[in-house]
């Protein structure tokens, strides 16, 4: 077993307890999908292994963890430890693309969108999956699909009991998915072993004993580069620009200093690993959250 | 000043001391800048905005030469000059005793003589751009998981977690295993792992190679491969020559039998990691995954095997070859020459957690 047993978590507790409960009240395998195995696929391979169960392990956004020593959002001024039903789930993070000391640090958060491996292992491929959609999410009935906060935590900000992220206000399962597939799609062909790109550059790179590697790079893009203008072209759709989103690419980390003037809430998306976006918005819900 | 640009691990402190704003710069003169586009060793905790090669020794044990365009490790043994003259001297033996007489003979020999050359090059040249590439280092400090307790990682980032793969359908077993980078705090992706030496994580990472003083990673292991193939293929040809020129000459010729004793002893090496490579490379394991896979040190007589449940097995010798010599490069991901701003997370020092802090 790969996990160590000092570091298993409430959650991961949970899921044993889960699964064990679902065992002895003989549910079928399918509805271990969603809880019971989720935040440990090694957990859930074990759990599968040792009982014959026909199953690997589920997709989930593994950047999220779980705190119980938090304030309730009615209390914001008394945090303390909650039982193992109410831990709130951290969705969002410190934005690391601006200086510690601006102010969009203190007003920016870092949603991030990681990388799944079960569509392909070539290239890159992030999660088309809006967070709280993945096969094996944490679900909250009373959250439903939408962020809700219930505890305060990690310097004043707000966390739900699901994975499910304050994105779910400002962009639908279907949205979300149609900005990630063509950024996966130009990953896919940047990153492809036997395109034509990069079997000649290899070819011309041996034969001119590395001339090529600095001659090409004056004369041809690198085909990533696509990437940066399919994400410049959808920071000006309406569907994000109406949101006031953004995405910025990691590898422009400079880029960040963004020319917006409207003190507000932001979140950023940042799509994991190393190839970023970032979502910006401005709403009244934010903001009365944020006066909590 | 630059309110980000801390000292390197041994001095690191927590960043909440550094308050100053980091958009003000600070005038340098120009004997310092071009110093340090010489060479940089330890970065400079200074400037507030700069290129990569002025922070990136801040926060790992690369050093830069020439505006970042060279990069080496500090701190460690300095065998790849060895290495180096020992690809040169033949080369320079050849050329003043052997390469005149062959090239001017009229039996066919100048393109053996061409060819020697051309491989020693290539040999040459891709042994010095696997020691001073990127090897596909990773920034770090992009996953910062929250600001409280000095940064704590949460207790779920210490675990090692399973990701289904496209095989996970037909082979449940088939699974990716990740993990969290507590020194790089980054989630690594598949195959990369932390070079202590280097200080940072490295895509697709193959093994730290003593003799490049250099990782070996996803952007430098086609170079890697190239070398190992120019050296091989530059001794066959220096062995040719020197054959052909004791067979025409078989007195006065102590330098030709010294390059043909060096040649056919200096080809073993290269000779027999080349074909590690290609075996390691046709069963769709890196060094590194070969030796967990071994639990050796030492894999000399070690029979490659294919490892089981392998979710990169691509179902050929030639595929599986294909996909990791041939594997894109991709861009520099902590590039020496790109700019950054102030305050860029990336090139903070956060202080490693005590033991009990993961508790």
């Amino acid at each position: 077993m790969i996990f160590n047993v000092r570091v298993l978590s409430n959650k991961v507790y949970k899921c044993w307890l889960s699964y064990n409960r679902m065992e002895t009240e003989s549910a079928a395998p399918e509805t271990l999908n969603s809880f019971a195995l989720s935040k440990s696929g090694t957990a859930a391979q074990d759990l599968q292994t040792d009982n014959g169960l026909d199953q690997g392990p589920l997709f989930f956004n593994y950047h999220e963890f779980a705190e119980n020593f938090y304030a309730e959002v009615e209390s914001p001024h008394d945090p303390k430890e909650h039982d193992g039903d109410h831990n709130i789930c951290v969705t969002h993070f410190p934005n690391v693309f601006v200086p510690k000391d601006s102010a969009e640090f203190h007003s920016t958060r870092i949603v991030r969108i990681p990388r799944r491996f079960d569509v392909t292992l070539n290239a890159p491929y992030f999660s088309n999956c809006l967070p709280g959609w993945e096969p094996a999410a944490l679900n909250s009935e009373e959250e439903g699909k939408t962020f809700q906060a219930h505890g305060i935590y990690d310097n004043d900000q707000l966390y739900g009991y699901s994975s499910v992220s304050p994105l779910s206000w400002y962009l639908s399962q279907s949205e979300f998915a149609k900005i990630v597939t063509p950024i996966n799609e130009i990953l896919g062909r940047s990153y492809g072993i036997y395109t034509w790109h990069n079997i000649v550059n290899l070819v011309l790179d041996v034969l001119t004993i590395g001339c090529w590697y600095v001659i090409s790079r004056h004369f041809f893009d690198d085909p990533t580069q696509q990437l940066e203008r399919y994400i410049s072209q959808v920071n000006n759709s309406p569907a994000l620009k109406n949101h006031k989103i953004k995405i910025i690419s990691p590898r422009r980390s400079g880029y960040l200093s963004v020319r917006i003037e409207v003190i507000c809430l932001y979140f950023l998306v940042h799509f994991t690993n190393f190839f970023t976006s970032l979502v910006g918005f401005s709403d009244p819900k934010a903001i009365a959250l944020l006066m909590l | 000043m630059t309110s980000f640009n801390v000292r390197r691990q041994r001095q690191a402190y927590p960043l909440e001391t550094d308050s100053e704003s980091g958009e003000d710069h600070r005038e340098e003169s120009w004997f310092k800048t071009l110093y340090k586009w010489i060479v940089t060793i330890d970065g400079d905790v200074e400037l507030s905005s700069e290129r990569g090669y002025r922070s990136i020794p801040l926060v790992s044990n690369y050093v830069f030469f020439l505006g970042g365009r060279v990069r080496s490790l500090r701190s460690t043994q300095h065998i790849w000059l060895l290495v180096l003259l020992a690809i040169v001297a033949p080369m320079v033996l050849f050329s003043i005793f052997e390469a005149r007489k062959l090239w001017r003979t009229s039996l066919g020999y100048k393109p053996l003589v061409f060819f020697f050359y051309y491989f020693w090059a290539m040999a040459c040249l891709f042994f010095i751009r696997t020691a001073t590439a990127d090897p596909g280092a990773l920034p770090k400090n992009i996953h910062i998981a929250q600001l409280r307790n000095n940064y704590q990682i949460p207790q779920e980032y210490y675990s090692s977690i399973s990701l289904p793969t496209p095989k996970s359908n037909v082979d449940p077993l088939s699974k990716i295993d990740i993990r969290y980078c507590t020194s790089c705090r980054i989630w690594r992706p598949p195959r990369a792992s932390h070079c202590s030496t280097c200080g940072v994580c490295v895509m697709t990472h193959d093994h730290h190679c003593i003799w490049v003083n250099n990782c070996v990673g996803q952007r430098n292991y086609r170079y890697f491969i190239i070398f190992l193939i120019g050296t091989v293929l530059a001794e066959l040809f220096l062995i040719a020559n020197c054959s052909i020129h004791i067979a025409r000459r078989s007195s006065q010729v102590p330098v030709t039998i010294l390059l043909l004793v060096y040649a056919c002893l200096s080809i073993l090496y290269p000779a027999i990691l080349l074909g590690y490579h290609v075996f390691m490379t046709g069963t769709q394991q890196t060094t590194r995954e070969f030796l967990k896979q071994v639990h050796t040190k030492n894999p000399v007589f070690t029979k490659i095997k294919p490892a089981p449940h392998n979710p990169f097995e691509q179902g050929t010798f030639i595929k599986n070859m294909g996909s990791l010599m041939l594997q894109p490069q991709g861009p520099s991901l902590l590039g020496a020459r790109a700019k950054h701003r102030s305050g860029d997370w990336r090139f903070y020092n956060i202080p490693e957690q005590h033991s009990f802090q993961r508790l």
